[in-house]
Parts: structure tokens; sequence; C-alpha cells
């Protein structure tokens, strides 16, 4: 084996995975192209619109700049892999849905995507936070006052959910 | 983008073998955040890659007797979530916490930031306020120590040679309360390219300033202290008048670019703008 083509292992969608990929190629590239997941947007290439958005080993990162090899062993996510695995779709994505947070919807993996990792390390977080959080990704269609008012109500179910138990 | 090496090393032995063997063809990457968009616009074309990120040696943030050392390889996200550099340095998690979008800050590095030399980096100017120096591991695996101050030497370049990799960012503890502040103007409100940005750092002693540290990104063509409006304030009490004269001297002490980002004038008229803004801002966590 030289050194230009590396076998790597992924986990990708709770799926391992084993793949052959060579030194310069993209996550991104890889996760479309190689394994068909085409949820994960192509957007501009170099980084700035976030459409590309992942999750590697539980954090958000930008798939067109990240060499696929660079991540062998990781855990990825992508859009298609937040639904459960019986198909029934995560409160984040009905929240999505009812609240007009989706239009043309190029930039909603990557927001879907950022939204259950703010979710996840803070539960309640207040309009600022999220606002700051999902500031990477741009949408160019919704003005983001639906994805903003999805991601509230997404903070208040789990609040209730929460008491509930108690 | 051409056929390339790959390689990632687990510690800094097969680190030195790998340089050894393939020096004068080396690209080190970490993140890869600065050097992946380089190597679509072909700026950069890397032969063989040695990826740093797993480098156990290059990981870790330590607070010793006089110095925090950061490990190179330290992420911009940990920077920013380091109990010891909130402590220590709040003007570098700042500055950390206004890089990129969360997306990059999750991958791109602190040592990366640094070498890659951009003059709208916006780990410099802190750091060249912190008086920072950088541990250097040449091609031999020699260690070396370099003043921040001494590091950028031109547009993009520094003084690494070939094969030569900066391992940690050493900053020197204060034993004086210090105030500061990170402010930068960009395009956007995050993943934003500096137009302008500024570091401030400020001994004071109730109003009356006995030393300041000021450096820019976006106004020369490398991260640069203002050495001159830095005399201005030294030893003086800080009022209105001072602020403003000093404001207006600091927007005349460089020679900016025009660019699509802004122009000269622009960035001029920002840099008084920011200058105030900081001061402020200094001042306020004093309580003054």
């Amino acid at each position: 084996m030289d050194k230009n083509n590396h076998i790597i292992q992924l986990i990708v969608n709770r799926e391992p995975t084993t793949l052959l990929v060579a030194s310069n190629e993209l996550l991104i590239n890889v996760i479309r192209d190689r394994l068909g997941l085409t949820g994960t947007k192509y957007g501009c290439g170099t980084g700035q619109c976030a459409a590309c958005t992942v999750l590697v080993n539980g954090q958000p990162v930008l798939g067109c700049l990240t060499l696929a090899v660079s991540v062998d062993g990781a855990e990825i996510v992508t859009a298609e892999g937040v639904a459960a695995p019986d198909g029934s779709l995560d409160p984040i994505q009905d929240a999505f849905i009812g609240n007009a947070a989706i239009q043309c919807g190029f930039c909603t993996p990557g927001m879907i995507l950022v939204s259950k990792n703010l979710l996840e390390s803070s539960p309640t977080p207040s309009e600022d936070e999220i606002r700051e959080h999902i500031k990477g990704n741009l949408c160019r269609c919704t003005g983001y006052n639906g994805i903003v008012k999805a991601i509230k109500s997404c903070t208040s179910e789990k609040k209730r959910t929460e008491l509930s138990t108690l | 983008m051409n056929h390339k090496e790959y390689f990632k090393p687990n510690n800094t032995q097969e680190l030195g073998q790998l340089v050894k063997e393939f020096g004068s063809k080396v690209t080190f990457i970490a993140g890869g955040t600065d050097l992946i968009p380089q190597m679509r616009d072909e700026v950069k074309s890397p032969e063989v890659f040695i990826d740093i990120s797993e480098i156990d040696e290059l990981l870790s943030i330590v607070e010793e007797d006089d110095v925090i050392s950061i490990g190179a390889a330290t992420k911009i996200s940990e920077v920013t979530s380091s109990f010891i550099l909130i402590t220590h340095c709040p003007i570098l998690v700042s500055a950390a916490e206004q890089l990129g979008n969360i997306l990059t800050r999750n991958r791109a590095t602190i040592g990366g930031n640094i070498a890659n030399a951009s003059p709208c980096s916006d780990t410099a100017p802190p750091l060249l306020t912190l008086n920072a120096s950088l541990v250097i591991r040449d091609i031999k695996g020699e260690v070396k120590t370099q003043s921040i101050n001494d590091f950028f030497l031109s547009y993009k370049k520094t003084a690494l040679q070939q094969g030569e990799l900066i391992t940690q960012i050493l900053i020197p503890k204060k034993s004086e309360k210090q105030c500061g502040s990170f402010v930068k103007i960009g395009q956007r409100n995050s993943a934003a390219i500096s137009v302008v940005s500024m570091a401030m750092m400020l001994d004071m002693d109730s109003g009356h300033c006995r030393q300041a540290k000021i450096a820019m990104g976006g106004m020369a063509p490398i991260p640069i202290r203002a050495l001159k409006t830095e005399q201005l304030l030294k030893n003086n009490t800080i009022n209105e008048a001072l602020i403003e004269s000093s404001a207006h001297h600091l927007a005349q002490e460089f020679l900016p670019i025009s660019d699509i980002r802004g122009s000269e004038e622009y960035r001029r008229h920002l840099t008084a703008v920011l200058f105030k803004r900081s001061i402020n801002n200094s001042l306020k966590q004093q309580g003054e």
C-alpha cells in the first residue's frame, strides 16, 4: 500500500464502513459520491456557507475542508442519520417542518445538525445563544427567524419532557 | 489537486522520522481550514502531508509558575473553553471566540493560525500584546524559542524554515492586573476575515496608564504592534483628549492597502473607531 491511498474505517449514521481513499480526497466527496449520501450539500466549497456540515465524533465540521483520511476511525452523522433507525423524525426535524424553517432546503441538513449539536450541549439556550450557534450556516431563503423559532420550540419540548418525568 | 502522500504520526518520535525522510517536501496539516482552500486555489501544492493533530506533545494547555504553555495543535474550540486561558489570557479567548464559526473552530488550531500568518490572523494580535513566544522544532529535531514579535517577516512569510514546526505557544504570566480587549470588524458577523482588528492590553493604575500594548490585523502585510501609539499612552492619564488624539495618531501609524474588503481610507477610519471602542471596553473591565 503506498501512502497516496488509505484504507479508512468510519461509522456513518451508525453503520460501519470501510473505504479506500486518496490522501487528498475530501470528506464531503466521500459522503456524497462514494457513499451516495447526498443529504449533505456542496455549497461554496470554500468553508464559508456551511451547507456541507457533518458531525464528526459529535462535533459539527465542514465536510468541504476535511480530508477523509484525517477522520479515520470517526463516527460521522449526516442529515440522513438524524431520524431514528425506524424512520421516525427527530423532534428538531418536526420542529423545522412545523415552523416554516425550510424553503429551498439547501441549508437545512447543516442547520439541523448544528441545531442538534446545540440542544445536546445546551438544552435550554437563549435566543442569542441560538443565533450565535447557527451563525456559521448561511440561509438565503428564510431570514433565519423560522429556524430560530424551530430550535426554540425544541427547548420547551425538552423542558416539558424533563418536568413530566419528575 | 494532484497525487499526495499523507502520514499521521502519533508522537514526536514518529514525527521526527517522517521529517527526516521527507523534510524538503513536507507540509504540516492539522485542521486544514486554511490549507485546503489554498490548495483549491492552487496557492499551495503540498506533496507530503504530515498531520500533526494527534501528537500528544502538541495538545495540552499547561499552567506553570511563570508561563502558560499551549500546544500548537490545540483546537480553537479548545482555546475558547480552557479554564486556564479564560483565567489568564481572556483576550486570547475573546479572539478565538470571534475566529471563523463553530465549524472552523472545531478543526482549526492555534499553531495553524499563527503559521498561516495571514495579516488578518485573529490569534496573532492578542499574542503580540501578550508577548508570546513560539517553541519551534527544527528539521533536525532541535528546539528553539522565538518571540512572536520577530516571527512575522513579511506578507504571509514567517521565520519558519522548510520542515520546521511550531510545537508550543508560551505566554508569560503577569503579576500585575491588566485589562484588555480584542475587536474585529468584518463583512459578516461570522466566518469574517477581518478588515481591521485590534488587540489591546493595558497596565492601569487607576486612570493612569503605566503601559499599553496595541496590535493590529488588516493594517499591514503582517499582524503588527502599534509601537508609536503605545508610547503616546504610556505613563499618561487616560482622558477624552488623549483617547481622541491617540485614535487619530493610530489611524496614521500604518499604511494599509486598499482591497476588495476595504479601502485605505476605510481602514484608517475603522482604526480610530476600534481604538476608542477597545480602550473603553478595556477601561470598563477596571471599573473605571
